[in-house]
């Protein structure tokens, strides 16, 4: 046990781990995540430095990373992690709690289409994608974005005009309210 | 064999051909699936991302729903919604807690944790079908090389899916070969697409997919089989913007490893939805024989 580093590590790191299930002490360093991810052109802190600034307390510069929102949940690292670390889960903690607590979202095109995606999921019970793309242009006043794409799709049947909708949309929406942290839904 | 069918929402949409295709092959290996009725969306990775217990929730109703039925067995043959189901199921085998908060705000769990969530590749090597997929073959694909692609959710993590090579997995390949393909080696099989990442941040997945499509066509393969429909629509949807980046003729087909079956299962294309495909398959397989 790395006892000179956990000594660092404040609450954040116990928090992080409290909501993930994962012992970031288990981490050695080697960077194993870092040299497997796809993404990580769009990161700001690689995923071996974000463990690291979590274990050093650094809750602010984590939680209002790019890094946070820009993870693919491609679950790569977390194969490849010779410490065992489930590193998705601690990226979907850092995001609820950046939202729960109000810190600074450096992903807000990302966030945006997460909350679009479960908009529809609790209005319809399903999510209807082709609605979504175009509410996502729309937000973005992006509106002539893939008209192209959309129209031959249109043409080879692979696009649905009206959202199938589940008769227990009412249970589902009690999941909302009950178990979302501010913020789930968009504005 | 009797088993609960979870399509997703993709396959009651874009992918529509994978719907299709899927249940004429699985009825030609005498397997009878009945929809789970009523079913919701998993959350993909939208839910998990901002809210964990939402995600859990929403794959717990799925979960709860399919015991009700026949076998005990649910069928998700999209990679996402497979992960989703699969993994909250074993949270709720493994964190008692957490199947009490759960329980406490879905009536009728009790079960779930028992359910046992089918990839379609889980199914397809089932032993006893094996042999009824080799005897099913009346029109091998001999000659078409296909790049077997994975993706992420239908092999990661090993220790959710009990895949036994998540680098390196083989499954896709095996029933491909027993159809008469030929499976080509190539290393871009289970790099992730970027999946739902195509519309905050389409950057992330040109990047990704040329990097798969171009991996594919060094290795010389004809066509791109999948199974899972973000795969299918990364890789061929985008595949024209993706060649406009690269400044490369790509012209490769990606179809679902179900129309491949069920060409050399002896249905025709138009059953199958090989024409709702955008990357045109008909010249590479025609130039095989193969239609």
């Amino acid at each position: 046990m790395l006892t000179s580093l956990t000594a660092f590590s404040g609450d954040f790191q116990r928090e992080v781990e409290a909501r993930s299930g994962q012992n970031l002490d288990g981490c050695l360093g080697c960077g194993t995540c870092t040299g497997s991810c796809p993404n990580i052109s769009f990161y700001d802190y690689s995923p071996r430095e974000l463990i690291a600034l979590i274990r050093r307390g650094e809750k602010k510069r984590v939680l209002e990373s790019r890094s946070i929102w820009y993870c693919l949940g491609c679950y790569t690292c977390e194969e490849r992690c010779p410490g065992g670390i489930g590193l998705s889960r601690v990226m979907d903690a850092c995001r609820e709690l950046c939202l729960k607590e109000k810190y600074a979202v450096n992903g807000e095109r990302v966030l945006l289409f997460h909350r679009l995606f479960l908009a529809q999921l609790a209005r319809y019970g399903r999510a209807p994608e082709a609605l979504l793309a175009l509410q996502f242009n729309f937000r973005t006043k992006d509106y002539f974005r893939d008209l192209g794409l959309g129209r031959k799709m249109f043409l080879k049947g692979k696009i649905k005009l009206f959202p199938e909708r589940v008769s227990g949309r009412k249970e589902i929406r009690s999941f909302f309210r009950e178990a979302g942290p501010r913020g789930v839904l968009p504005e | 064999m009797k088993i609960a069918y979870y399509p997703g929402c993709s396959l009651h949409a874009a992918a529509r051909e994978y719907d299709a295709s899927l249940k004429l092959c699985l009825q030609n290996l005498g397997i009878e699936l009945t929809e789970v009725p009523d079913w919701n969306c998993c959350g993909a990775t939208s839910a998990h991302s901002i809210d964990e217990k939402l995600s859990i929730l929403l794959a717990a109703r799925n979960l709860s729903l399919a015991k009700k039925m026949v076998s005990g067995k649910v069928l998700a043959p999209c990679a996402a919604c497979y992960s989703r189901l699969l993994a909250s199921r074993r949270r709720l085998q493994t964190e008692a807690r957490l199947y009490q908060e759960i329980a406490s705000r879905l009536p009728d769990l009790d079960g779930v944790q028992e359910m046992e969530v089918l990839s379609l590749l889980d199914l397809l090597c089932l032993r006893e079908l094996r042999d009824r997929l080799k005897a099913g073959i009346v029109r091998p694909l001999n000659g078409l090389r296909v790049a077997c692609y994975y993706g992420c959710f239908l092999v990661r993590p090993a220790a959710v899916t009990g895949q036994p090579d998540p680098e390196d997995p083989t499954l896709l390949e095996a029933v491909l070969a027993a159809a008469g393909a030929e499976p080509v080696p190539w290393t871009y099989k289970t790099e992730c697409c970027g999946a739902g990442f195509v519309l905050p941040e389409p950057q992330v997945v040109l990047r990704l997919a040329g990097e798969i499509l171009q991996a594919a066509k060094r290795s010389g393969a004809d066509v791109i089989a999948v199974a899972c429909p973000l795969c299918q629509m990364n890789l061929d949807a985008r595949q024209e913007a993706v060649a406009r980046e690269l400044g490369e003729e790509l012209h490769l087909p990606v179809l679902y490893v179900t129309q491949l079956l069920g060409l050399a299962m002896g249905f025709a294309p138009r059953v199958l939805g090989l024409k709702r495909l955008l990357v045109d398959p008909f010249p590479a397989l025609q130039e095989k024989g193969i239609i």
